[in-house]
């Protein structure tokens, strides 16, 4: 019964995914005619040639990045929720993706200008940017980590990666105090959050690297599972809790990274779409989970792209719009914990 | 056969000053399959930090540990996974799970890369949820569950590890004496039918004397004691756990009691053997003797529960009509 209701939601989720896609397609600031994107996806003329450019170097990178952030997101949510033990962690209020942006912000306010300027930033400078967000990242799992091994309240260890977030948040100004005032534009710009910021010939490293995460994470299912039942059982099951703990936490750290370093820090994706998936398949169990996570997490990215893309005049931060979909949830989740199973 | 044998081990800790802390030393111990063993002991006394040390997840300070002849250091985690099973009273974050799929991670060390279950894995896993009485639950949610039925998920996912040791910490804790008694006479027929060797500690004496085959105590001073239930009961060694001269462990009963200093002795005559254990169990609360020497001026005589009659100092007598007035009396007169 279960099966089929699962096979169901997979299915739903992936039209409601397709949707999106056909509608972030659509919509945007200069209005493209359907059959002209059918046209330019099928490699045929249309009568302008703006169009086609418009679709292949700005709408269709956007709609990727955005699907795989979200993924990418929502999977380094999970594991953090799972590792912790705790369903209301998550990369942006565990500080992970603060201390990546500390590291971006080492990176892109030292170097400055050289990097800086909007959309300008060359591969060498993004392995930089990407290498600073890992250091980062990874530095905040860390702190977490051995606070975790004596910390035993999951209230606490989240009180402590807020307050990680703090620390590392007054470093960022401090830099920004220090820095060139071009430096710091264009850290503002990349503050805010946004899907549009990486250009179609980036595409293929951003995909790859964070499709090896993705895959490594599906690998880990087994221990996933084990690990539900809390350090002592897994170790029992016969699993290397020290090892598989440090493998998830690079995967989350890499996650984080890569998503932090090419849109900004996004909030509120990590944290949230774990619980949708949960609600959605009604288990915690990460074979069907962990997949249903990733298309959730595709989906809700998209869906944020697609409301920031609406007005006319500009399109809004993601950073502002993730909230709005993400707090309901929680204080959802939170209302109703008691009568919510994975919470029990 | 002995599975498991230990030989002058130490256990305790190891402090942050490389100070060692010892919990209790020199335990000579074996455990044999088809067996439940019971490990009491006074709370502090070393029971977790001992069913830790032989499950291999904390270092003991001296000694050795065998499992079928081989040091637990040189096992490995999957193999000690195939040999030895755990259930703790933690609570999980496996609410979100059903029972079926608890069970089923139970199977995690025998199943590959994707833990992916096949029939006989399926059938392991029936087998388990109903030799634990859950197999009516298994489509619920574990949030779902009484404590009583956790308990017994979590015995059927220790069952379907198939591992010939079982070590159970506290698995009577948090349940009502129901729920107490069907635990302990699953133990018990997973070791006689089963040929599984079950290690369990406990706080509740009087029902580990009636279902474990031998006793394992921690006494006050960290030696460990080991025995058969009956012969340990016999020795006395049951009233060396608590290092309290008011607290005896009373042999005929099977319980622990209070070392009463009484103040009035009587001499009770009863033949109905269920009247007199009760009415000696409301002298005894209220500190008056009832032994059955004739020299005693003050005399009960319980012919039913409504006709007692007493006789103090040799001349006043008494027909009462409940124990309850009996106790009245006795306490009034010699106030």
């Amino acid at each position: 019964m279960s099966k089929h209701r699962n096979r169901i939601i997979f299915i739903l989720l992936i039209v409601v995914l397709l949707i999106l896609v056909a509608s972030n397609m659509i919509f945007g600031a200069v209005d493209i005619p359907a059959s002209a994107i059918f046209d330019i996806l099928c490699g045929n003329e249309v009568e302008r040639p703006t169009w086609s450019v418009i679709i292949l170097e700005s709408r269709i990178p956007m709609i990727i990045t955005a699907a795989l952030s979200g993924c990418a997101l929502s999977v380094a949510g999970l594991l953090l929720q799972t590792v912790f033990n705790n369903p209301l962690a998550g990369p942006s209020i565990l500080g992970v993706s603060t201390g990546a942006s500390l590291g971006v912000a080492i990176i892109m306010l030292s170097l400055g200008t050289s990097l800086g300027s909007t959309f300008g930033i060359s591969t060498g400078g993004f392995i930089s940017i990407l290498a600073g967000a890992f250091i980062g990242a990874f530095a905040v799992l860390a702190i977490l980590l051995i606070f975790s091994s004596f910390l035993k309240s999951t209230t606490m260890l989240l009180i402590v990666g807020i307050l990680v977030s703090y620390i590392t948040s007054s470093a960022i100004s401090l830099l920004n105090f220090f820095s060139t005032q071009e430096g710091v534009h264009s850290y503002v710009i990349w503050g805010l959050g946004s899907f549009s910021g990486v250009a179609a010939n980036q595409i293929p490293l951003f995909a790859f690297t964070v499709a090896i995460a993705l895959l490594w994470a599906l690998a880990m299912t087994k221990p996933l599972n084990a690990l539900l039942l809390g350090a002592r059982y897994a170790s029992n099951l016969g699993v290397n809790v020290k090892s598989v703990r440090n493998k998830l936490l690079i995967i989350t750290g890499l996650l984080t990274a890569i998503v932090t370093a090419y849109c900004g820090p996004i909030g509120f994706i990590g944290l949230v779409v774990p619980h949708i998936a949960r609600l959605l398949l009604n288990t915690s169990n990460h074979n069907t989970l962990l997949p249903a996570t990733i298309l959730c997490g595709a989906v809700v990215a998209l869906l944020c792209t697609l409301i920031s893309i609406l007005p006319d005049n500009g399109i809004l931060p993601i950073n502002a719009i993730t909230p709005i979909i993400g707090v309901p949830i929680i204080l959802y989740i939170i209302l109703n914990r008691r009568k919510i199973h994975y919470f029990n | 056969m002995e599975i498991l044998k230990t030989s002058a081990l130490d256990i305790g800790y190891h402090n942050s000053n490389k100070n060692t802390y010892l919990v209790a030393g020199n335990i000579n111990v074996s455990i044999k399959n088809g067996e439940v063993i019971c490990l009491l002991g006074a709370n502090g006394k070393g029971k977790s930090t001992l069913l830790r040390t032989l499950a291999g997840t904390q270092q003991p300070i001296a000694g050795s540990i065998k499992i079928n002849g081989n040091d637990i250091d040189k096992i490995s985690k999957r193999e000690l996974a195939n040999i030895l099973s755990l259930v703790y009273t933690d609570r999980t974050q496996a609410g979100g799970l059903t029972v079926k799929e608890l069970v089923e991670l139970g199977r995690h060390p025998h199943t590959g890369f994707l833990g992916r279950l096949n029939e006989n894995d399926h059938k392991i896993v029936e087998k388990a949820m109903a030799d634990t009485g859950i197999a009516h639950k298994a489509n619920n949610f574990i949030a779902e569950l009484s404590d009583g039925e956790r308990q017994k998920a979590m015995i059927a996912r220790a069952l379907a590890q198939e591992t010939p040791i079982i070590f159970l910490d506290e698995p009577t804790a948090f349940l009502d004496i129901a729920s107490k008694i069907d635990t302990m006479r699953l133990l018990h027929d997973l070791a006689q039918n089963n040929n599984k060797a079950i290690l369990l500690s406990s706080h509740d004496v009087s029902q580990a004397i009636l279902m474990a085959d031998r006793l394992w105590i921690i006494d006050k001073s960290g030696t460990l004691i080991s025995g058969y239930t009956e012969d340990l009961i016999i020795n006395g060694s049951l009233s060396t756990i608590f290092d309290s001269e008011k607290i005896i462990f009373d042999c005929k009963n099977g319980i622990f009691k209070t070392n009463d200093n009484y103040k009035i002795h009587t001499n009770l005559i009863c033949k109905d053997s269920i009247l007199r254990h009760w009415t000696e169990n409301a002298l005894r609360r209220s500190a008056i003797e009832p032994n059955n020497d004739s020299n005693n001026d003050t005399s009960i005589v319980v012919n039913s529960h409504n006709d007692i009659l007493l006789t103090i100092s040799g001349d006043k007598t008494f027909t009462l009509n409940s124990i309850e007035e009996l106790i009245l009396k006795l306490k009034n007169y010699y106030q």
